[in-house]
């Protein structure tokens, strides 16, 4: 029935992980002192609760359509089934998982203007013209605003050395 | 005494008048920039302020303050992406009016109902200090309490014909907010032994992530650009929005009401106030259940007026009673005392005129930022006809560089993006937003409120007065939404529903 259900109505994941959420919480707070895990038990106690309460409301209705409620959210782009979509959002949230890990290795300078010039240019096709004129305005935020008006320490990466070269080659040129 | 509004003059001092415009001028252009917002503005003027004279340091402060709530709404109905926490509940219906190639309409109604809520706002707060003192003073810990409750109540009424996953999802946001530092002992929940977590999650990331990065992901799958048709006339869309905030003036003077009534509460602030006043409009507009949410200009309009009335509104605790209704409200105290302007009772007596160039202040700041955002309207709607993947590239990175500047912790980075793919696929399966991101602010002030209520009165806190009609009120919001729901829900309610729209079509 939940396999039915589920493909029925995908949501019905997210309830399933709250509630594993909510268990490991409400586990995880008995092991606080006794004055630290009064509100939280309080709250998860609830939640967890309210939670199953829906869970339960979710089976126990008869299957139908899912409806799309305007006030709930914004209205989610229905030219695609969530599996079709799920396939097309992958490789997106790859480029930002890789833009992620890049950030992490080298510091934050280079990756963020060169995923733009990269991502225009490989999956928008626009002209290396306006890929690099993105890239560029990226980069003048970068050290405008946040190097020179902001003093923003950038994470420096794993490697610090190609953000601390251009750093300093910045610096060596009056920028 | 120099000031720059005066109420016996009602003249201005041109140093100090330019001052506010430059403050104001900062405050639209910060407001622009998702992910800075009033704070980090504010702590970036902080330093300057201090060798300024008194009246120059509170004008440039109140002009930045006044006008971040009139521009943030530039990204949120554009990108959907919330200029500042205030702007979050405009996206709701702002958004998909862009889609729809109305962005020069929601624009419109959104500036002009922000500078009337505004001057509204202004106007509440010269008037109501010495009414409102003492109920103001009414709230107490166990009545902030509920209210925070209220609030998160009245937002998971949102989730349209599904009350009960609104509520889970608060309770989701609570979970979330307890991670880090317990505020009474220090003890570490939920960290499990990450140093990133010690603090807790950080708000900018976590609200990036579950409304920008969704917003953006779906515009690189469609590849279209943001506005899905043709837009009319920016020119001609921003004075039907004008039009449209006169003609729904009622809604403005209620919501402004709203916003400067929690602004004056300390605690509660921008990131509540635009829910509840679009809570309040979703709940009592005509046809609102059917249209809110899908680009109707009302649910634009409730939450830019509210949270441009609440600078007003949060001004009242922060110079009557030195206590500062927000973060920012603890800056600009701050620079108060900095200058040795002693807030508290004075300032409604010897230190009349200060109070007044504030309410002025505010006043001609949000005129300023109007005619401004104005003036550039119909050349910013036009970013909505740009190309949306590369667009959405450009913006993916600077939700990127905002996310970073809240900790400079790649932790940031890593939240934004797990709780990007939560927020993408809350979206798809149509789970609400909102309650959780309200739920997550509110999760430590709750908190805080909880400890001193129980501490001070034991239980006997949940039979205070105030506590009870809140609890009442709460109680009948939830119950009227899940009626609601059920009512509408019927099949005999959607087979009516068919039938009008059948007849409406042959007609």
């Amino acid at each position: 029935m939940i396999r039915a259900r589920l493909r029925e109505n995908p949501g019905l994941v997210l309830s399933l992980l709250i509630i594993a959420l909510f268990t490991i919480a409400w586990v995880t707070a008995g092991g606080f002192p006794a004055r630290a895990r009064i509100y939280p038990r309080y709250l998860i106690g609830a939640g967890l609760i309210l939670a199953l309460l829906h869970l339960g409301i979710e089976l126990w209705r008869p299957l139908a359509p899912e409806r799309h409620h305007g006030t709930a959210d914004l209205k989610a782009d229905d030219t695609h089934s969530l599996a079709v979509a799920t396939r097309l959002a992958a490789p997106e949230f790859g480029w930002l998982a890789g833009l992620l890990v890049a950030i992490y290795l080298i510091g934050a300078i280079i990756p963020l203007p060169v995923y733009v010039i990269t991502y225009a240019k490989k999956v928008a096709r626009v002209s290396w013209k306006t890929a690099g004129a993105m890239g560029f305005a990226l980069f003048a935020i970068m050290i405008g605003v946040f190097e020179h008006f902001l003093h923003f320490s950038w994470p420096r990466g794993v490697f610090t050395v190609p953000q601390r070269l251009l750093l300093t080659l910045l610096r060596d040129v009056g920028i | 005494m120099r000031i720059f509004g005066c109420p016996c003059s009602f003249g201005f001092m041109p140093d100090v008048l330019l001052y506010l415009l430059i403050g104001a001028s900062l405050g639209l252009i910060i407001g622009a920039m998702p992910g800075l917002g009033g704070l980090v503005g504010l702590a970036l003027l902080l330093p300057f302020t201090f060798d300024m004279e008194a009246f120059a340091a509170l004008a440039l402060a109140m002009g930045m303050l006044s006008t971040l709530n009139t521009s943030d709404t530039l990204p949120a109905i554009l990108f959907a992406v919330p200029g500042t926490n205030a702007a979050q509940a405009t996206i709701m219906d702002g958004y998909p009016m862009a889609q729809r190639g109305e962005a020069g309409r929601a624009l419109g109604a959104s500036y002009s109902a922000s500078a009337i809520g505004g001057v509204f706002g202004a106007i509440v707060l010269a008037l109501s200090i010495p009414l409102l003192r003492p109920l103001v003073l009414l709230f107490a810990a166990p009545e902030l309490f509920m209210m925070a409750l209220l609030g998160i109540s009245m937002v998971a009424t949102l989730s349209g014909r599904s009350p009960m996953r609104g509520l889970v999802v608060a309770f989701l946001g609570l979970l979330l907010g307890m991670v880090g530092a317990d505020p009474q002992l220090g003890y570490y929940r939920f960290t499990f032994g990450q140093v990133y977590l010690f603090d807790g999650i950080s708000l900018v990331p976590l609200a990036l992530g579950l409304f920008a990065i969704p917003e953006m992901i779906d515009l690189c799958i469609r590849g279209t650009s943001l506005a899905h048709k043709e837009a009319p006339s920016a020119t001609r869309g921003v004075m039907t929005g004008i039009r449209d905030s006169f003609r729904h003036w009622f809604l403005i003077v209620r919501s402004s009401a709203l916003g400067v009534w929690v602004g004056a509460l300390p605690g509660l602030g921008g990131s509540v106030v635009d829910w509840i006043a679009y809570g309040h409009a979703a709940q009592t507009e005509k046809g609102a259940s059917e249209t809110f949410g899908k680009g109707d200009v009302r649910g634009v309009i409730a939450p830019e007026s509210a949270n441009n009335a609440r600078e007003g509104g949060s001004l009242i605790p922060t110079i009557a009673f030195g206590i500062p209704g927000n973060a920012a409200m603890a800056l600009l105290l701050a620079i108060f005392l900095t200058h040795g302007i002693a807030p508290g009772p004075s300032m409604l007596t010897t230190n009349l005129p200060i109070t007044y160039s504030l309410v002025f202040g505010i006043a001609i700041a949000n005129i300023f930022g109007t005619a401004v955002l104005m003036a550039l309207g119909n050349w910013i709607s036009r970013i909505a006809k740009l190309p949306g993947r590369p667009l959405a590239a450009f913006v993916l990175a600077v939700v990127f560089l905002a996310a970073l500047s809240a900790t400079r912790n790649i932790g940031d980075l890593i939240v934004l993006l797990v709780v990007g793919v939560l927020g993408w696929f809350m979206k798809r399966t149509n789970w609400a937003r909102p309650p959780l991101i309200l739920a997550f602010i509110l999760s430590p002030i709750m908190e805080q409120y909880f400890f001193l209520s129980t501490q001070r009165h034991g239980a006997a806190w949940l039979t205070r007065p105030i506590v009870m009609i809140i609890a009442v009120l709460m109680v009948t919001s939830v119950g009227w939404g899940i009626y609601k729901t059920r009512r509408e829900s019927r099949p005999d309610a959607d087979r009516d529903r068919d039938q009008t729209g059948a007849r409406t079509v042959s007609a």
